[in-house]
């Protein structure tokens, strides 16, 4: 403490220091009062409409048939919303069992939410934002296809947490339509 | 100015940890992580102003040659 530099120095090491603690505070506060949202998401399968057409997938030779699936979508996220979180990302995925891969899970929709006045979702007939296609190319007359609504917490400190809420019924994919005009 | 020194490095001890307690608790009263770092960041203005400068308070029993 005996010239100025030395002063800034140790000033500022402290604070790293503090700050360090503050936010690792902030961080166990997190786990120790987590949060969960309300009971009333539901998410319902509307329209679904397969394999409308082939259409060749960035990694592969051969086209792909595409499944278009609309539904609906109703949540409220508010009680995820703490001091601690920074923004929260809402995720709609399709997961099936498949023969070469057992389970399969692809994320159609997404959304981010940044405050608790965005909160809430209401969505009617969705369109999917992402294409869906599997890796064998084949997705004409899948079983036991189901959407999951799932959330991602994502604080200003400490660890990421997920949670899921909100599954459809199982549904069956229906054959093969070709496009008019298509190979 | 050994005397001031041990001054400085008390007041800043206690200054920054002070401001750390306080940061904490704003923020998690109003709710809001900002107020946690307005106040955690202006008490360590407030740290450096009263400690970085020499102001003569820490030169009151000077070393004599």
């Amino acid at each position: 403490m005996h010239s100025s530099l030395v002063r800034v120095q140790n000033v500022f090491g402290f604070f790293t220091t503090v700050a360090f603690c503050v936010a690792s505070l902030v961080a166990l506060s997190s786990v120790l009062f987590p949060t969960e949202p309300t009971a009333g998401t539901a998410v319902d399968i509307t329209n679904f409409k397969v394999t409308k057409g082939r259409v060749r997938q960035y990694h592969s030779s051969k086209p792909h048939e595409l499944a278009a699936i609309n539904f609906d979508l109703e949540a409220d996220l508010e009680p995820l919303f703490n001091w601690n979180t920074k923004q929260v990302f809402a995720y709609v995925s399709v997961s099936y069992p498949g023969q070469k891969f057992t389970e399969n899970e692809v994320v159609i929709w997404d959304r981010i939410i940044s405050t608790p006045a965005k909160a809430k979702i209401n969505l009617k007939n969705q369109k999917p934002k992402y294409k869906l296609n599997d890796i064998t190319g084949k997705m004409a007359e899948r079983t036991n296809v189901t959407l999951t609504f799932h959330w991602n917490v994502q604080p200003h400190v400490g660890a990421l947490t997920w949670g899921e809420s909100g599954k459809s019924e199982p549904i069956t994919l229906p054959g093969f339509e070709k496009k008019a005009g298509s190979v | 100015d050994f005397e001031g020194q041990n001054l400085a490095e008390s007041l800043t001890t206690t200054i920054i940890a002070f401001t750390g307690i306080l940061a904490f608790i704003a923020g998690w009263v109003l709710s809001d992580l900002k107020y946690t770092v307005y106040v955690g960041l202006s008490g360590t203005t407030l740290a450096f102003l009263a400690v970085v400068p020499p102001w003569p308070m820490y030169n009151r029993n000077p070393l004599v040659w």
